[in-house]
Order: structure tokens, then sequence, then C-alpha cells
């Protein structure tokens, strides 16, 4: 989990590549993939169907979650008849509310995790959530759904029925909008599916909070996103579940402690010396300057969230490598920085 | 103003709202669905939806709940009674929010034009308009429900507010991105859909967070520098900084290439916490330049 732009996709490759290179059937499930993160892993095109990129010693699967046609596989699957599957997926509402519904990609991500894990092909699945603004909106969001099916399925009882009909009546007249004929027909039609798709969200979120999974916060090297990981850490606590690292990603290494590296004027006054220009030498001064400030600021951020953390939480620090990711040695590089502090 | 997560849309946004207050102009910034980043960064407080409240800069600022506005829409048009309260905390009214084609965004758009073309309290508004493809369904959704709801209400409000953005005389469409890959990418691609899917006034390309380049010969000084020293703390930082400008050069290009205009470059914020002082050193980037701005 994490906010847009840490580099959530790329981490989640590695981490599952690392897997796979310890001898683990790994699966690495992603949402919106880089095309440079793709053609890393050997792949023209990343599509809903696993695909197989690394096979010894373990195993890398890799495959790429779109919301509509996840949702379209969900309600297949749980569908009661051919019919009704059918029905629903033509209704206009339908379409709307899988593709914009918030929450929506959150909760069919938890439904692909647990499906994956139930088919017993993998030792490890890694995840990759949507983009949010906040890393706990993946948590959160799904009950929104919940919430909006338990309603649609009260409203379907016999007393609820009338009020529903004039209310949305009225709604109707105002706004000019005949939405709500199709929501009615797919209330219908959805009936028989409500207790699958409940039994079906109780296990997923049971699998989310249980021992089996870990969650890793992904913050970038920005005060801003340090700040609020302490915070985060007490919410999922306070959810029920486990947050197992954090890790900053893309960090500034010092190339040398602070004050032995700032000491540059001996060397410039050499360089002057023997005859380099003074333009020059203030670019390379300046480039240096900011530097040395993104690095020393990171690193202060860094210590101030190490010693608010529990000691449970494993914190990990992976330095930016100066260039994108173009292959799976790139990859497997990251993983190395990851596992090995 | 949009672009990709992450590239710096609300600094943008706040160094443009500051920009246009330097030059005179009465500003308002807003955010959309959620008190965020804009506001953050120019250290406002914004505890209730559709209230502007005023910043140390004296920039005013203000959240815009879609839902919200919908609800008081409704409660206007609609005489729902004492019925009011729980059809609008019903989940099947959420979802209606969610799923009628664009009524949310429609009401949240609205409410922007009816601040800065009724309102006459602001010369300019600034929206930060958040993630891309979240952004953009904003800018699609008057026309969508224009031709959604054939009729009505909704059908004469979504046509207005459609006009007030396809007019390039009241709306610019600002891009924001950094020199790197998905960035750029998304950023290419809203540029495309401005133009073509949705017709609307384009104004700057922004490149965020950009590194100053180095004078021509900079090579020879480098080398000189790995000759006398070659551990030095420096030569390491300027290699890194030559690194990163050559990254960031290749996708300027790609950029400029794809969206045909030359992008308007801002230099990168080294600094703890963003200041005042900050971001008005990217202000002037702004005055002086093209229509929609100035």
């Amino acid at each position: 989990v994490g906010t847009g732009g840490v580099g959530k996709t790329s981490l989640s490759a590695a981490i599952a590549l690392a897997g796979a290179g310890a001898g683990r059937r790994a699966a690495v499930l992603t949402i919106d993939p880089a095309r440079a993160l793709g053609r890393a892993l050997g792949m023209r095109a990343l599509g809903a169907e696993l695909e197989r990129v690394v096979s010894t010693p373990g195993s890398l699967d890799v495959g790429m979650l779109e919301q509509a046609s996840a949702w379209d596989a969900f309600i297949r699957r749980h569908a009661p008849s051919r019919a009704v599957e059918e029905t629903i997926l033509a209704n206009t509402f339908y379409r709307q509310l899988s593709r914009r519904f918030s929450g929506s990609t959150e909760y069919v991500a938890l439904e692909e995790l647990c499906r994956l894990h139930e088919s017993g092909r993998y030792d490890l699945i890694v995840l990759d959530t949507p983009p949010a603004a906040h890393a706990l909106d993946f948590l959160r969001a799904p009950a929104r759904v919940d919430r909006f099916l338990e309603a649609a399925s009260a409203s379907l009882s016999s007393r609820a029925q009338p009020l529903v009909a004039r209310v949305l009546g009225r709604v109707e007249r105002a706004t000019g909008s005949e939405t709500f004929h199709e929501l009615a027909a797919l209330l219908t039609s959805f009936q028989g599916l409500f207790a699958a798709v409940r039994l079906r969200s109780g296990e997923s979120r049971a699998l989310a909070a249980g021992d089996l999974t870990a969650f890793v916060l992904v913050v970038g090297p920005e005060a801003n996103a340090i700040a609020g990981a302490r915070e985060l850490e007490s919410q999922m606590t306070a959810l029920g579940v486990r947050l197992k690292a954090i890790v900053q990603n893309r960090t500034h290494p010092l190339p040398a402690p602070l004050a032995a590296a700032s000491e540059t004027a001996p060397l410039e006054a050499e360089l002057l010396a023997r005859g380099a220009p003074p333009a020059n030498l203030a670019w390379i001064r300046q480039a240096h300057r900011s530097y040395l400030a993104i690095a020393s600021a990171e690193e202060r951020h860094w210590q101030a969230l190490r010693t608010s953390l529990p000691a449970n939480v494993v914190s990990v620090r992976v330095p930016e490598l100066g260039h994108d990711l173009h292959s799976l040695d790139d990859l497997a590089e990251v993983g190395r920085l990851l596992f090995t502090e | 103003v949009l672009g990709k997560g992450g590239v710096g849309k609300s600094t943008i946004a706040a160094a443009l709202l500051l920009s246009l207050q330097r030059a005179g102009a009465r500003v308002l910034g807003i955010e959309l669905d959620a008190p965020g980043g804009l506001s953050r960064t120019l250290g406002v407080e914004l505890p209730e939806a559709n209230v502007a409240v005023r910043s140390a800069s004296g920039v005013h600022l203000a959240w815009f709940d879609g839902a919200l506005a919908l609800a008081e829409y409704l409660s206007r048009k609609v005489r729902l009674g004492r019925l009011a309260t729980p059809i609008f905390q019903h989940p099947l009214y959420e979802a209606f929010v969610h799923a009628a084609p664009g009524v949310k965004e429609l009401m949240a758009i609205g409410k922007v034009r009816d601040e800065l073309l009724l309102q006459k309290r602001w010369d300019a508004v600034v929206v930060d308009a958040g993630a891309s493809g979240h952004a953009l369904e904003y800018l699609r959704m008057p026309a969508v429900a224009a031709a959604a709801f054939h009729r009505g209400r909704v059908h004469r409000e979504a046509k207005q507010v459609h006009a007030s953005l396809s007019d390039a005389n009241i709306t610019a469409i600002h891009v924001v991105t950094t020199a790197e890959e998905m960035p750029v990418l998304e950023a290419v691609e809203s540029v495309q859909r401005i133009r073509s899917e949705l017709q609307l006034p384009l104004g700057h390309v922004i490149l965020n967070r950009c590194l100053e380049l180095p004078p021509d010969d900079i090579q020879a000084t480098i080398q000189s520098l790995a000759r006398l020293a070659p551990d030095a703390p420096m030569l390491f930082s300027a290699r890194r900084a030559l690194g990163w400008i050559e990254i960031q050069e290749r996708y300027a290009a790609d950029l400029e290439r794809d969206v045909g205009v030359k992008p308007l470059r801002m230099p990168q914020l080294i600094a703890d916490e963003l200041t005042l002082l900050d971001l008005e050193t990217l202000a002037p980037g702004f005055t002086g330049s093209a229509r929609g701005i100035s």
C-alpha cells in the first residue's frame, strides 16, 4: 500500500521476483503498470490472465487487474444462472457502477487475492494496490460496496418497496434521469447473488486481516510521506491488520558523512587554479548542495520515523538506481537492496 | 490543474494562485472531493465543505463536495420535506450519486462555475483537479450529462456548465508532469483527450521539478575533478545530477514531440517543507506567459 507515485508497482514486482529467486512459487498482481515494467518483465502486454515470466529456481507469474473485467468475471462466477448473468452484465446501471463506484477496484482486488490463494498454486502472492490518496483506502473501500449491497438487498423487502419507488419517482422527475428503472432492474436480478457475495466478502476480509497476510507500506523520500506513516500504523492496528514493513523508496544515499561532504572550497580552488570555468564550478557546487540538502533531510525524517515505530515493524530504505527499471536484472537489484539491509 | 499522482500538482496550483494574486487578482483555490495537497501546501485547514477560508498568504481556499452540492440542489428543487435526511444518508442514494452518469461531477464543476461567474467575488479560480483520469472525468461529465439527460433541469444546467468549460476566455486546463516515463505518458494522453475527445481549451503543459541544465563544456570540468579527487562527494553528486538530467531531457523531448507545444519548465524546489517563499520562486514562471494565466 502507499500513495500514488511512490513506486509500489516496481517494489511489488521486485518482492515477487525475490520470492521466485528463493525458490517460491510467486505471483504478482498489478494495477495499471508502467510500460517499462511490463518490458522489464519481458512481456509485450500485461493481461488479466497470469503469465509466467520466470520459471527457475521458483516461478513468477504476473497479471494485471482490470477493474471492469474483474467485476464481470466475478458476476460470471457467482451468478446462479446464465440468464441472470447476462441481464446483469447488460444493465447500464451495473456498467456504470462496476467501473466507477469508489471502492470497487479494491473490492475485486481482494476477491482476486482470495481466488489466487485458494487455487493453492502459489506460496507468495504480492498484490499491488490501486493508487489512492490515502494508503488505508484499500482497507476501507470494500466496506462501501458491502454497505451498498446491504442497502440494495434491504430495499427489495416488500415493506420498503413502496417508499423507495415513491422517492425514486420524485428524484427522476426532478433530474430528468431514467437511471432508476435500471437500478430497480439490477436489484431484482442481483437478488440471487447477495448471499454468495456477502459470504465472499467475509472470506476476503478474513484473509486480509489474517496471519498469512502482511502489509508493506511504501513511502517516498519526502517529509510529508513520512509524517503520515506513524499515524497510518496505528490506524491499521485499529483495523486489525498487521503492518509488517515500511519501505522508504528511491532514497538518496549520502556519499560521505555530511560534514566532510559539505567541505568543497579547497577542491574548487584547486580546480579554478587549473583553469576550470567558474560557471562550471558554480553548477557543480549547486548540484552538490541540492543533493546534500535532499539526502540529509531524508535521513532526518527517516530517523524520526524509525524511532516512532513499534519494534516489530521492519523498516528498509531502497536507494534509487539512477535510471529507470529496464530489465529483470534491475528488478532483481531492487530486490537485493530490499532484502539485504 | 491536473496530472499524475505525485508530480506536484498542488505545488503548481499554489504557485499559480500566488502569482495571480500578486498581479492583483482576487483568487480562490478549489479542491474537489476532499481537502488535500493544495490546502496543506498553503497551510490552511478546511473543516467544512463549500466554505472559503483565507490563508496566511491572502489566497482563499475551499473544497467542493459534489455529493453535498447535489443534496443541496435536490433539496432546493424537489420538495422532500422530512424525507430529505433519510434519503441523503441512504446507501442507495450514495450508489446513485456514484453511478448516475456524472451527476456528482457535474454538481462540483457547476459550483466552480457559479463561484467564478455568478458570485462576482473572484477574478480567478484555480482548481486542483487531482489525478488525470479522475480530473478528466470531471471535465467530461457536463457534456455526458447534457446528452444522457435529454431534457429537464439537469440537461439545461449541464449545457451551461459545458459552454463555460469550452470557452477559452474563461477556462484553461493546465497539465502537469515530471520528466519520468509514466507521468509523461499520462500527460500526453491527457493532452490528446483534452484536444480531441473533450475539445476543451488546453492551457500550459508544465514540466515540473526540472534540474538546472549544466554549461555545455561541463564534462571537461568533471574529468579534471575525477583526476584530482576520484572519491570526492562533489563528484558523486555532480555525476548523479548529470545522469538524472540525461533522463530528464529524454522525457522532456518525448513530451514536447508528443504534445506539439513547448512545455513550461518549473525548477525543482529543494526544501524540507515548502514555504511560501519557495512557492514564490515558482510564481514568476507563470507571469508574462501565454493566455489564461497572466
